[in-house]
């Protein structure tokens, strides 16, 4: 038998928030047996994923199967999140997602918006110029910022802006003259001439290089001098001192807290992205790692889609191909989170802006509906658990028993007292009798729904 | 246009029916069809969660439309994840449901006549059955694909027996998929995880098999529908190699089709409605990518040896005629 500490637990719990979607408490105490920094490896190391029986999916998921609609696309990402094993991957892919924010609303093809996710998987914790190069020649990229009519002598900005704007370097680094260059360097790079998706439905779309519409002249990019083609300007970009202050920005703020990044933090990871030569897993190692990471616990508003999977994955439920699964992708849209369809370029705005008054009624009557199933198989874990001791629970063990199995979740005082003036409603819970067993079930559930209620649960 | 010919069999293609819709005159995700006499065509929709639009379509080889039934849910006469669907003589359809795991009976105007269906693994009880034929005696056969087995019923739910067990050995199955039957009783079934076709007497005894996974003649990336023509040649929708492999009683390999669309009927009609769809055709230079099957799911060929392909990602059926020579 391994002893963890609830310490270990609590910790073990924010890196499996933070680095994925929540885990269980039989996870939980597994992976605090094989130690945090071996966790953290086997988080950054996505296995085989054979598991996940893609040709199920897609055989019961006829829509899921043709990847036409973004509903479809959507689903089969929240399937993963809900059942991957590496769910790291999945929160890398999220991150890079939102980042690069392209909408299904103008592409208006799931097949495209689907490969692009499936590029950022393919990505996440890879090299950065790998990532930016395959963001460059994505086609839903292309067609999103309009690069497809970035020609030779008529330049489009939009890609080129954006490339040092919003998806690497940030404003202040660059000049006007820098972004009209960038452009040019990207001329020629479009998509193929697609097939139209009259009368039979959309057609996947690809990258191709037009070299007779490349602006093939000199450019002067970021105080260097050539005749630039896309690559040299991504080469360029990666190299960029500001560009490695960036992009450990962006991971702070979605791994670690929604309070401004201290400078020491941004230094850290920016020298781990240079000294990797500006490798994802490397950075990523560094910041799961950390001390500003370990100390940030419950320093985050959960994203709906973070809070929508996580819930998922507690109760246990869509282990496999069952009817309903788009209804669960649209709780998060209507959280305010549509994933595919970011409202603008510069993605979600995240922390405190992810709640108003219809988001989180929104947020707690979802997590509420879930929770209060005791036929779920994750619920029925944390009954098995607290019932476990076969002795009564008074109603402060039954408030603390729920917390930490919900967490571990610390709550305040106030809450705490509130949540045990309802549980004493119920006396003591007892679990001996058939009759009483399911009474506790109950009293557990409804606890959870209150919990899942709090203010702090809205953390991760 | 496209003609093969091999070992004394021509494959003409002959024409394409349908654009990808939601509703009316369109087909969305169809899974399965069935085939009546003067060539109607009875075409199972799975639809899209969105819209909850399972139905059956109704229209004709000749492109004519007659309208749909059908409606979403678990009631009585309700489909959730309509699978297969098959015409008796009588003139009444059954479909199989793979989520509520019941096989329900209509006529073909779409009036609800009953339906039979337990889930669980006991005999007669189902897990997600998918395909469905008839014998020469109207019997009805039902892949039970997560009981990895097929059972036989009477037209009205009798259970009458079955064979099969989840494994990869001769008689074994994993999670099998479609389900054909010859003039001699011999039932031929696609064993969709193990990458197969199996053969067998009317019986249940194994006959034979054929089939490995990958990509080359006679290799399957999980095949589905499956459907006999007159002679008794085997046609078997290869799902995610996206083709239709044609083979002999005996599972020798003739042919394949990979698809040969072009403009519906309707298509057309759509498009001449509605310039700017047509302006987007016009631009583009290489449509060959429009011909090829998207994931089809299932096949059928009637008594002239029309072979109906269900092109189920297009939203469309491709035809074919098999004549001799």
């Amino acid at each position: 038998m391994t002893v963890t500490s609830t310490k270990d637990i609590s910790l073990m719990a924010h890196l499996m928030r933070r680095a994925g979607f929540g885990a269980s408490r039989d996870e939980l105490e597994a992976a605090a047996a094989k130690g945090y920094e071996a966790t953290v490896e086997e988080l950054l190391n996505p296995g085989d994923e054979t598991y996940l029986n893609k040709d199920i999916v897609d055989r019961y998921y006829i829509d899921v199967d043709d990847m036409r609609a973004s509903d479809a696309a959507n689903a089969w990402w929240f399937y993963r999140m809900i059942n991957t094993r590496s769910p790291l991957q999945e929160k890398m892919t999220m991150f890079w997602h939102g980042l690069f924010a392209t909408a299904y609303e103008k592409i208006q093809n799931g097949r495209a918006t689907s490969g692009q996710i499936e590029m950022f998987r393919r990505n996440c914790l890879g090299n950065f110029r790998t990532l930016l190069l395959e963001l460059s020649r994505d086609p839903a990229m292309i067609l999103w910022l309009d690069n497809n009519t970035n020609h030779k002598g008529a330049p489009n900005e939009n890609w080129g802006r954006e490339l040092l704007e919003l998806f690497a370097m940030g404003v202040g680094n660059y000049t006007e003259d820098d972004v009209k260059n960038c452009a040019r360097a990207f001329t020629g790079w479009t998509i193929a001439n697609h097939v139209p998706r009259y009368p039979w439905g959309a057609y996947p779309m690809e990258f191709e290089y037009r070299p007779a519409d490349h602006d093939d002249d000199e450019k002067t990019f970021l105080g260097r001098v050539g005749r630039f083609n896309g690559e040299d300007i991504i080469d360029i970009v990666v190299e960029h001192e500001a560009t490695g202050r960036f992009v450990a920005r962006k991971l702070y703020q979605f791994f670690v807290s929604d309070d401004p990044a201290p400078d020491a933090a941004i230094e850290t990871l920016a020298a781990a992205y240079a000294q990797s030569g500006h490798d994802m897993r490397a950075v990523m190692r560094v910041l799961l790692n950390s001390d500003f990471f370990k100390q940030a616990q419950f320093a985050k508003v959960k994203s709906p889609a973070e809070l929508v999977a996580g819930i998922i994955r507690l109760v246990g439920d869509y282990r496999e191909p069952k009817p309903g699964l788009v209804e669960i992708t649209w709780e998060s849209k209507f959280m305010g989170q549509e994933l595919l369809n970011p409202p603008t370029v510069e993605g979600w705005h995240t922390g405190k802006e992810w709640i108003d008054s219809g988001a989180l009624v929104g947020r707690v009557n979802f997590a509420s509906d879930q929770v209060g199933n005791v036929e779920q198989p994750g619920i029925q874990a944390i009954v098995r658990r607290l019932s476990a001791p076969g002795k009564p629970l008074s109603p402060q063990a039954l408030v603390d028993g729920c917390l930490d199995l919900m967490g571990p979740l610390d709550v305040t005082a106030d809450t705490h007292k509130a949540l045990v003036v309802h549980a004493s409603q119920g006396g003591v819970a007892r679990c001996g009798t058939t009759k009483e067993k399911e009474q506790f079930a109950r009293r557990v559930a409804e606890m959870l729904q209150l919990i899942v209620a709090t203010r702090e649960f809205q953390f991760a | 246009m496209t003609t093969t010919k091999t070992r004394a069999r021509t494959y003409k293609y002959s024409h394409t029916i349908g654009i990808d819709d939601f509703a009316g005159r369109a087909f969305r995700n169809s899974a399965d069809l069935a085939i009546g006499p003067e060539g109607m065509l009875y075409v199972l929709q799975r639809g899209t969660p969105l819209h909850r639009n399972v139905s059956v379509k109704i229209c004709n080889l000749k492109e004519e439309f007659f309208g749909d039934f059908g409606a979403y849910g678990t009631d009585p006469g309700q489909w959730t994840w309509p699978a297969a669907i098959v015409l008796d003589s009588q003139g009444h359809l059954f479909v199989s449901d793979e989520w509520t795991n019941r096989i329900s009976r209509f006529d073909t105007k779409g009036a609800f006549l009953g339906e039979w269906g337990d889930a669980g693994s006991g005999p007669g009880q189902l897990n997600r059955p998918s395909g469905l034929a008839l014998d020469g005696q109207e019997n009805l056969l039902v892949v039970d694909a997560c009981n990895h087995r097929v059972q036989k019923f009477s037209r009205e739910g009798k259970h009458l027996g079955g064979w099969g067990s989840h494994g990869a050995g001769p008689g074994q199955f994993n999670m099998p998929w479609g389900v054909a039957v010859n003039p001699a009783g011999e039932v031929y079934i696609t064993d969709w995880r193990n990458d197969r076709v199996q053969k067998f007497t009317s019986q249940g005894r194994f006959l034979l098999e054929w089939g490995a996974s990958g990509s080359g003649d006679g290799q399957f990336n999980r095949p589905a529908g499956i459907a006999l023509d007159r002679e008794g040649d085997v046609y078997v929708v290869d799902w995610h190699n996206n083709r239709v492999q044609v083979f002999d009683p005996q599972g020798g390999f003739i042919t394949q089709l990979r698809g040969d669309a072009t403009l519906s009927t309707w298509g057309e009609q759509l498009l001449a409605a509605n310039p700017e769809m047509m302006a987007g055709r016009k631009v583009a230079k290489d449509l060959s990518a429009e011909k090829q099957f998207w994931v089809p799911r299932g096949i059928r060929v009637d008594d002239q040896n029309h072979i109906v392909v269900v092109d189920s990602g297009k939203g469309r059926l491709q035809i074919y005629q098999k004549v001799p020579g």
